[in-house]
Protein backbone atom coordinates (compact mmCIF):
# COMPACT_ATOMS: atom_id res chain seq x y z
CA UNK A 1 0.00 0.00 0.00
CA UNK A 2 1.41 3.37 -0.98
CA UNK A 3 1.83 6.25 1.49
CA UNK A 4 -0.89 8.35 -0.09
CA UNK A 5 -3.28 5.47 0.03
CA UNK A 6 -2.39 4.95 3.68
CA UNK A 7 -3.08 8.68 4.38
CA UNK A 8 -6.40 8.56 2.59
CA UNK A 9 -7.29 5.49 4.58
CA UNK A 10 -6.42 7.25 7.90
CA UNK A 11 -8.39 10.36 6.85
CA UNK A 12 -11.37 8.19 6.06
CA UNK A 13 -10.97 6.20 9.24
CA UNK A 14 -10.64 9.18 11.74
CA UNK A 15 -12.49 12.19 10.26
CA UNK A 16 -13.42 13.60 13.70
CA UNK A 17 -9.85 13.37 15.05
CA UNK A 18 -8.47 15.00 11.92
CA UNK A 19 -10.98 17.87 12.18
CA UNK A 20 -10.14 18.33 15.86
CA UNK A 21 -6.42 18.36 15.06
CA UNK A 22 -7.04 21.15 12.55
CA UNK A 23 -9.03 23.09 15.18
CA UNK A 24 -6.21 22.60 17.70
CA UNK A 25 -3.59 23.86 15.22
CA UNK A 26 -5.64 26.93 14.25
CA UNK A 27 -6.55 27.66 17.91
CA UNK A 28 -2.99 27.34 19.16
CA UNK A 29 -1.73 29.56 16.35
CA UNK A 30 -4.35 32.18 17.22
CA UNK A 31 -3.44 32.06 20.91
CA UNK A 32 0.23 32.44 20.07
CA UNK A 33 -0.35 35.27 17.58
CA UNK A 34 -2.62 37.26 19.90
CA UNK A 35 -0.69 36.73 23.14
CA UNK A 36 1.34 39.90 22.46
CA UNK A 37 -1.82 41.97 22.13
CA UNK A 38 -3.13 40.74 25.47
CA UNK A 39 0.14 41.55 27.18
CA UNK A 40 0.08 45.00 25.63
CA UNK A 41 -3.44 45.58 26.92
CA UNK A 42 -2.49 44.40 30.40
CA UNK A 43 0.49 46.79 30.51
CA UNK A 44 -1.67 49.67 29.28
CA UNK A 45 -4.35 48.88 31.85
CA UNK A 46 -1.73 48.85 34.66
CA UNK A 47 -0.32 52.20 33.46
CA UNK A 48 -3.73 53.82 33.30
CA UNK A 49 -4.69 52.39 36.67
CA UNK A 50 -1.49 53.83 38.15
CA UNK A 51 -2.20 57.18 36.55
CA UNK A 52 -5.71 57.27 37.97
CA UNK A 53 -4.37 56.40 41.41
CA UNK A 54 -1.81 59.23 41.10
CA UNK A 55 -4.54 61.64 40.02
CA UNK A 56 -6.71 60.58 42.97
CA UNK A 57 -3.74 61.06 45.31
CA UNK A 58 -3.13 64.49 43.74
CA UNK A 59 -6.71 65.44 44.52
CA UNK A 60 -6.20 64.39 48.16
CA UNK A 61 -2.86 66.22 48.37
CA UNK A 62 -4.30 69.36 46.82
CA UNK A 63 -7.01 69.56 49.43
CA UNK A 64 -6.58 73.00 50.99
CA UNK A 65 -3.41 73.61 49.00
CA UNK A 66 -4.70 76.82 47.47
CA UNK A 67 -5.27 78.36 50.90
CA UNK A 68 -1.88 77.14 52.10
CA UNK A 69 -0.22 78.56 48.99
CA UNK A 70 -1.82 81.96 49.52
CA UNK A 71 -0.72 81.98 53.16
CA UNK A 72 2.78 80.90 52.16
CA UNK A 73 3.00 83.57 49.44
CA UNK A 74 2.02 86.21 51.97
CA UNK A 75 4.66 84.88 54.38
CA UNK A 76 7.34 84.88 51.68
CA UNK A 77 6.39 88.41 50.65
CA UNK A 78 6.83 89.47 54.25
CA UNK A 79 10.21 87.67 54.40
CA UNK A 80 11.36 89.30 51.15
CA UNK A 81 10.57 92.67 52.71
CA UNK A 82 13.07 91.87 55.47
CA UNK A 83 15.99 91.34 53.11
CA UNK A 84 18.84 93.82 52.78
CA UNK A 85 19.42 95.46 49.43
CA UNK A 86 23.12 95.25 48.60
CA UNK A 87 23.04 98.57 46.76
CA UNK A 88 21.58 100.50 49.68
CA UNK A 89 24.84 100.55 51.62
CA UNK A 90 24.13 103.66 53.69
CA UNK A 91 20.67 102.49 54.75
CA UNK A 92 22.08 99.09 55.67
CA UNK A 93 24.85 100.52 57.82
CA UNK A 94 22.56 103.05 59.44
CA UNK A 95 20.36 100.17 60.54
CA UNK A 96 23.16 99.07 62.91
CA UNK A 97 23.86 102.61 64.10
CA UNK A 98 20.18 102.92 65.01
CA UNK A 99 20.65 100.09 67.50
CA UNK A 100 23.49 101.95 69.20
CA UNK A 101 21.48 104.35 71.35
CA UNK A 102 18.68 101.93 72.04
CA UNK A 103 21.04 99.25 73.39
CA UNK A 104 23.60 101.49 75.05
CA UNK A 105 26.63 100.23 73.15
CA UNK A 106 29.18 102.26 71.20
CA UNK A 107 29.72 101.18 67.60
CA UNK A 108 33.30 102.03 66.73
CA UNK A 109 33.39 100.81 63.18
CA UNK A 110 31.16 99.04 60.67
CA UNK A 111 32.65 97.57 57.58
CA UNK A 112 30.65 95.96 54.77
CA UNK A 113 32.62 93.10 53.22
CA UNK A 114 32.14 92.91 49.47
CA UNK A 115 32.52 89.14 49.18
CA UNK A 116 29.72 86.74 50.07
CA UNK A 117 30.04 84.54 53.14
CA UNK A 118 31.70 81.36 51.81
CA UNK A 119 29.31 79.02 53.61
CA UNK A 120 26.37 80.34 51.59
CA UNK A 121 28.16 81.32 48.38
CA UNK A 122 27.82 79.28 45.21
CA UNK A 123 29.46 75.86 45.72
CA UNK A 124 29.54 76.48 49.48
CA UNK A 125 28.28 73.80 51.88
CA UNK A 126 24.97 75.66 52.26
CA UNK A 127 24.82 77.43 48.89
CA UNK A 128 21.80 79.71 48.54
CA UNK A 129 19.98 79.88 45.19
CA UNK A 130 17.36 82.51 45.83
CA UNK A 131 19.16 84.82 48.22
CA UNK A 132 22.60 86.27 48.85
CA UNK A 133 24.43 87.31 51.99
CA UNK A 134 26.21 90.49 53.05
CA UNK A 135 28.92 90.27 55.69
CA UNK A 136 29.57 93.08 58.16
CA UNK A 137 32.50 93.42 60.54
CA UNK A 138 31.48 95.54 63.50
CA UNK A 139 33.67 96.82 66.30
CA UNK A 140 31.81 97.95 69.38
CA UNK A 141 32.31 98.76 73.00
CA UNK A 142 29.99 98.19 75.93
CA UNK A 143 29.40 96.15 79.04
CA UNK A 144 29.08 92.37 78.80
CA UNK A 145 25.37 92.58 79.45
CA UNK A 146 24.85 95.25 76.78
CA UNK A 147 26.86 93.36 74.21
CA UNK A 148 24.87 90.17 74.87
CA UNK A 149 21.68 92.23 74.59
CA UNK A 150 22.98 93.63 71.30
CA UNK A 151 23.54 90.06 70.06
CA UNK A 152 20.09 89.05 71.21
CA UNK A 153 18.54 92.07 69.52
CA UNK A 154 20.15 91.08 66.23
CA UNK A 155 18.08 87.89 66.25
CA UNK A 156 14.85 89.78 66.91
CA UNK A 157 15.07 92.65 64.43
CA UNK A 158 13.34 92.62 61.04
CA UNK A 159 16.40 91.86 58.88
CA UNK A 160 17.52 88.25 58.96
CA UNK A 161 20.88 88.38 60.71
CA UNK A 162 23.24 85.72 61.97
CA UNK A 163 26.38 86.31 64.04
CA UNK A 164 29.20 84.14 62.73
CA UNK A 165 32.17 85.32 64.77
CA UNK A 166 32.56 87.27 67.94
CA UNK A 167 35.55 88.16 70.02
CA UNK A 168 35.19 89.97 73.32
CA UNK A 169 38.15 91.34 75.25
CA UNK A 170 38.44 93.62 78.20
CA UNK A 171 38.67 97.19 77.01
CA UNK A 172 41.47 99.57 77.78
CA UNK A 173 39.28 101.50 80.17
CA UNK A 174 39.14 98.38 82.35
CA UNK A 175 42.61 99.19 83.56
CA UNK A 176 41.34 102.63 84.49
CA UNK A 177 38.47 101.11 86.43
CA UNK A 178 35.84 101.04 83.67
CA UNK A 179 33.60 98.06 82.94
CA UNK A 180 33.70 98.06 79.15
CA UNK A 181 34.47 95.26 76.75
CA UNK A 182 35.73 95.60 73.22
CA UNK A 183 33.92 93.32 70.84
CA UNK A 184 34.57 92.46 67.23
CA UNK A 185 31.57 90.91 65.61
CA UNK A 186 31.22 89.41 62.17
CA UNK A 187 27.66 88.97 61.10
CA UNK A 188 25.85 88.08 57.92
CA UNK A 189 22.61 89.49 56.72
CA UNK A 190 20.33 87.74 54.26
CA UNK A 191 19.99 89.91 51.18
CA UNK A 192 18.27 89.98 47.83
CA UNK A 193 19.94 87.99 45.07
CA UNK B 1 5.15 -43.92 -7.92
CA UNK B 2 4.90 -46.55 -5.29
CA UNK B 3 2.65 -46.25 -2.33
CA UNK B 4 5.68 -46.17 -0.04
CA UNK B 5 7.11 -43.30 -1.83
CA UNK B 6 3.95 -41.19 -1.54
CA UNK B 7 4.72 -37.39 -1.62
CA UNK B 8 4.17 -35.75 1.79
CA UNK B 9 2.68 -32.24 1.51
CA UNK B 10 3.34 -29.62 4.32
CA UNK B 11 0.32 -28.42 6.33
CA UNK B 12 0.12 -25.07 4.51
CA UNK B 13 -2.72 -22.87 3.40
CA UNK B 14 -2.73 -19.23 2.42
CA UNK B 15 -3.92 -16.68 5.06
CA UNK B 16 -6.58 -14.54 3.51
CA UNK B 17 -7.37 -12.58 6.71
CA UNK B 18 -7.33 -8.78 6.16
CA UNK B 19 -6.92 -7.25 9.70
CA UNK B 20 -8.05 -3.81 8.50
CA UNK B 21 -11.35 -5.23 7.43
CA UNK B 22 -11.93 -7.17 10.60
CA UNK B 23 -14.09 -5.56 13.28
CA UNK B 24 -12.32 -3.99 16.31
CA UNK B 25 -13.18 -6.29 19.09
CA UNK B 26 -11.13 -4.51 21.88
CA UNK B 27 -13.14 -3.46 24.99
CA UNK B 28 -12.45 0.25 24.16
CA UNK B 29 -11.96 0.72 20.49
CA UNK B 30 -8.84 2.54 19.21
CA UNK B 31 -10.97 4.90 17.09
CA UNK B 32 -12.93 5.93 20.16
CA UNK B 33 -9.77 6.72 22.19
CA UNK B 34 -8.21 8.78 19.37
CA UNK B 35 -11.43 10.73 18.78
CA UNK B 36 -11.96 11.28 22.49
CA UNK B 37 -8.45 12.70 22.97
CA UNK B 38 -8.71 14.85 19.84
CA UNK B 39 -12.12 16.26 20.79
CA UNK B 40 -10.95 16.97 24.38
CA UNK B 41 -7.83 18.78 23.20
CA UNK B 42 -9.84 20.75 20.61
CA UNK B 43 -12.31 21.77 23.31
CA UNK B 44 -9.51 22.82 25.66
CA UNK B 45 -7.82 24.93 22.95
CA UNK B 46 -11.15 26.44 21.87
CA UNK B 47 -12.08 27.28 25.48
CA UNK B 48 -8.65 28.79 26.07
CA UNK B 49 -8.93 30.90 22.92
CA UNK B 50 -12.42 32.11 23.84
CA UNK B 51 -11.33 32.90 27.37
CA UNK B 52 -8.37 34.97 26.11
CA UNK B 53 -10.50 36.79 23.60
CA UNK B 54 -13.04 37.56 26.29
CA UNK B 55 -10.27 38.80 28.55
CA UNK B 56 -8.89 41.03 25.78
CA UNK B 57 -12.35 42.44 25.13
CA UNK B 58 -12.90 43.12 28.85
CA UNK B 59 -9.47 44.79 29.08
CA UNK B 60 -10.21 46.96 26.04
CA UNK B 61 -13.49 48.07 27.62
CA UNK B 62 -11.77 48.82 30.94
CA UNK B 63 -9.05 50.79 29.16
CA UNK B 64 -11.65 52.81 27.27
CA UNK B 65 -13.44 53.60 30.53
CA UNK B 66 -10.17 54.57 32.23
CA UNK B 67 -9.13 56.80 29.34
CA UNK B 68 -12.49 58.53 29.55
CA UNK B 69 -12.05 58.95 33.31
CA UNK B 70 -8.55 60.39 32.83
CA UNK B 71 -9.74 62.77 30.10
CA UNK B 72 -12.44 64.07 32.45
CA UNK B 73 -10.06 64.51 35.42
CA UNK B 74 -7.15 65.91 33.40
CA UNK B 75 -8.12 69.56 33.78
CA UNK B 76 -8.45 69.28 37.56
CA UNK B 77 -5.22 67.30 37.74
CA UNK B 78 -3.31 69.90 35.73
CA UNK B 79 -4.61 72.58 38.08
CA UNK B 80 -3.54 70.52 41.11
CA UNK B 81 -0.10 69.95 39.64
CA UNK B 82 0.31 73.66 38.88
CA UNK B 83 -0.68 74.46 42.48
CA UNK B 84 1.79 71.93 43.78
CA UNK B 85 4.54 73.35 41.54
CA UNK B 86 3.83 76.87 42.81
CA UNK B 87 3.80 75.63 46.38
CA UNK B 88 7.20 73.97 45.99
CA UNK B 89 8.61 77.11 44.37
CA UNK B 90 7.37 79.33 47.20
CA UNK B 91 8.46 76.81 49.83
CA UNK B 92 12.03 76.99 48.51
CA UNK B 93 12.25 80.57 49.81
CA UNK B 94 11.24 79.50 53.29
CA UNK B 95 13.57 76.48 53.20
CA UNK B 96 16.46 78.74 52.26
CA UNK B 97 15.70 81.18 55.05
CA UNK B 98 15.57 78.21 57.43
CA UNK B 99 18.90 76.99 56.06
CA UNK B 100 20.37 80.43 56.65
CA UNK B 101 19.15 80.72 60.23
CA UNK B 102 19.75 77.12 61.27
CA UNK B 103 22.72 77.07 63.64
CA UNK B 104 23.50 74.83 66.59
CA UNK B 105 24.78 77.72 68.72
CA UNK B 106 23.13 81.09 69.17
CA UNK B 107 25.93 83.43 70.37
CA UNK B 108 23.84 85.37 72.89
CA UNK B 109 22.53 82.14 74.47
CA UNK B 110 26.06 80.78 74.52
CA UNK B 111 27.48 83.78 76.36
CA UNK B 112 24.62 83.88 78.86
CA UNK B 113 25.07 80.16 79.61
CA UNK B 114 28.83 80.54 79.83
CA UNK B 115 28.53 83.40 82.31
CA UNK B 116 26.23 81.23 84.45
CA UNK B 117 28.71 78.37 84.78
CA UNK B 118 31.77 80.57 85.27
CA UNK B 119 33.22 80.08 88.78
CA UNK B 120 33.88 83.24 90.77
CA UNK B 121 37.58 82.45 91.08
CA UNK B 122 38.02 82.30 87.32
CA UNK B 123 38.43 85.48 85.31
CA UNK B 124 37.85 85.87 81.60
CA UNK B 125 40.07 88.28 79.71
CA UNK B 126 38.98 87.32 76.26
CA UNK B 127 36.28 85.08 74.78
CA UNK B 128 35.81 84.29 71.14
CA UNK B 129 33.29 82.16 69.33
CA UNK B 130 33.64 81.59 65.61
CA UNK B 131 32.18 79.39 62.95
CA UNK B 132 34.50 77.21 60.95
CA UNK B 133 33.90 74.85 58.09
CA UNK B 134 35.29 71.36 58.74
CA UNK B 135 35.67 68.71 56.09
CA UNK B 136 33.86 65.58 57.24
CA UNK B 137 34.24 62.80 54.67
CA UNK B 138 33.38 64.41 51.37
CA UNK B 139 31.24 67.10 52.92
CA UNK B 140 32.06 70.51 54.33
CA UNK B 141 30.13 71.06 57.52
CA UNK B 142 29.74 73.87 59.99
CA UNK B 143 31.65 73.64 63.26
CA UNK B 144 32.92 76.06 65.89
CA UNK B 145 36.15 77.29 67.41
CA UNK B 146 35.90 78.78 70.87
CA UNK B 147 38.73 80.37 72.76
CA UNK B 148 38.63 81.51 76.37
CA UNK B 149 41.61 83.11 78.07
CA UNK B 150 41.95 84.68 81.46
CA UNK B 151 43.27 84.12 84.95
CA UNK B 152 42.56 81.33 87.43
CA UNK B 153 43.08 81.85 91.14
CA UNK B 154 43.94 78.19 91.46
CA UNK B 155 44.16 75.19 89.18
CA UNK B 156 41.31 73.32 90.85
CA UNK B 157 38.88 75.99 89.71
CA UNK B 158 40.17 75.75 86.18
CA UNK B 159 39.89 71.93 86.21
CA UNK B 160 36.34 72.12 87.56
CA UNK B 161 35.38 74.63 84.88
CA UNK B 162 36.93 72.46 82.19
CA UNK B 163 35.09 69.40 83.50
CA UNK B 164 31.84 71.34 83.54
CA UNK B 165 32.36 72.33 79.92
CA UNK B 166 33.18 68.74 78.96
CA UNK B 167 30.19 67.19 80.68
CA UNK B 168 27.64 70.00 80.54
CA UNK B 169 24.90 70.61 77.99
CA UNK B 170 26.41 73.83 76.69
CA UNK B 171 29.00 72.22 74.43
CA UNK B 172 27.70 68.69 74.15
CA UNK B 173 25.61 69.12 71.04
CA UNK B 174 24.08 66.36 68.97
CA UNK B 175 26.19 65.60 65.92
CA UNK B 176 29.32 67.32 67.21
CA UNK B 177 32.40 66.02 68.95
CA UNK B 178 34.05 68.19 71.54
CA UNK B 179 37.77 68.83 71.85
CA UNK B 180 39.06 71.01 74.70
CA UNK B 181 42.75 71.86 74.97
CA UNK B 182 44.20 73.79 77.85
CA UNK B 183 47.33 75.93 77.89
CA UNK B 184 48.74 77.24 81.14
CA UNK B 185 51.32 79.95 81.56
CA UNK B 186 53.59 80.21 84.57
CA UNK B 187 52.12 81.31 87.86
CA UNK B 188 52.40 85.02 88.60
CA UNK B 189 54.71 85.22 91.59
CA UNK B 190 53.14 88.39 92.96
CA UNK B 191 49.44 87.64 92.63
CA UNK B 192 49.57 83.84 92.62
CA UNK B 193 47.19 83.58 89.68
CA UNK B 194 47.56 81.26 86.70
CA UNK B 195 47.02 82.79 83.25
CA UNK B 196 45.27 80.13 81.13
CA UNK B 197 43.83 79.60 77.69
CA UNK B 198 41.17 77.08 76.68
CA UNK B 199 40.90 76.24 73.00
CA UNK B 200 37.69 74.43 72.21
CA UNK B 201 36.63 72.86 68.95
CA UNK B 202 33.16 71.63 68.12
CA UNK B 203 33.74 69.34 65.19
CA UNK B 204 30.81 68.04 63.15
CA UNK B 205 30.59 64.25 63.40
CA UNK B 206 30.51 61.93 66.37
CA UNK B 207 34.13 60.79 66.39
CA UNK B 208 36.31 62.39 68.98
CA UNK B 209 39.67 63.69 67.74
CA UNK B 210 42.83 62.21 69.19
CA UNK B 211 45.47 64.12 71.15
CA UNK B 212 43.17 65.67 73.67
CA UNK B 213 45.03 66.99 76.66
CA UNK B 214 46.55 69.87 78.52
CA UNK B 215 49.81 71.76 78.24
Amino acid sequence: MSASAKLVRILREYPIAISCALIIIVGAASIFMRSGRNMELEVKETDLSLRIRTMDQNVINANGLKTDLEAMEAHVEQLEGRLFDRDQRAININFFYDLEDRLDVRLLNINQVPAEYPLYAAKGPRALKLHSTITYNISLNGSFQRIVEFLNELTRVEPLIRVTDINMTRGDDRAAGGGGLDARISLIVLAEK
Amino acid sequence: MSRGKKEIQPHWRPNFVDPAELPDIKVIRTGFIINFIAVTLALVVTFWLIQREYQARALSQTIATMEQQIALAKAVDSENLALSRDFRKVAEHIIEVGKFLEVPIEPHDFFVSLSKIKPDDLLFRSISLGEEVFKVGNKNQLGYRISISGDAKNLTVLDDFKNTLESGELLNLDGFSLDIREALQGRDAETGIFPYQLSIQLIPGDKKPEGKGGA
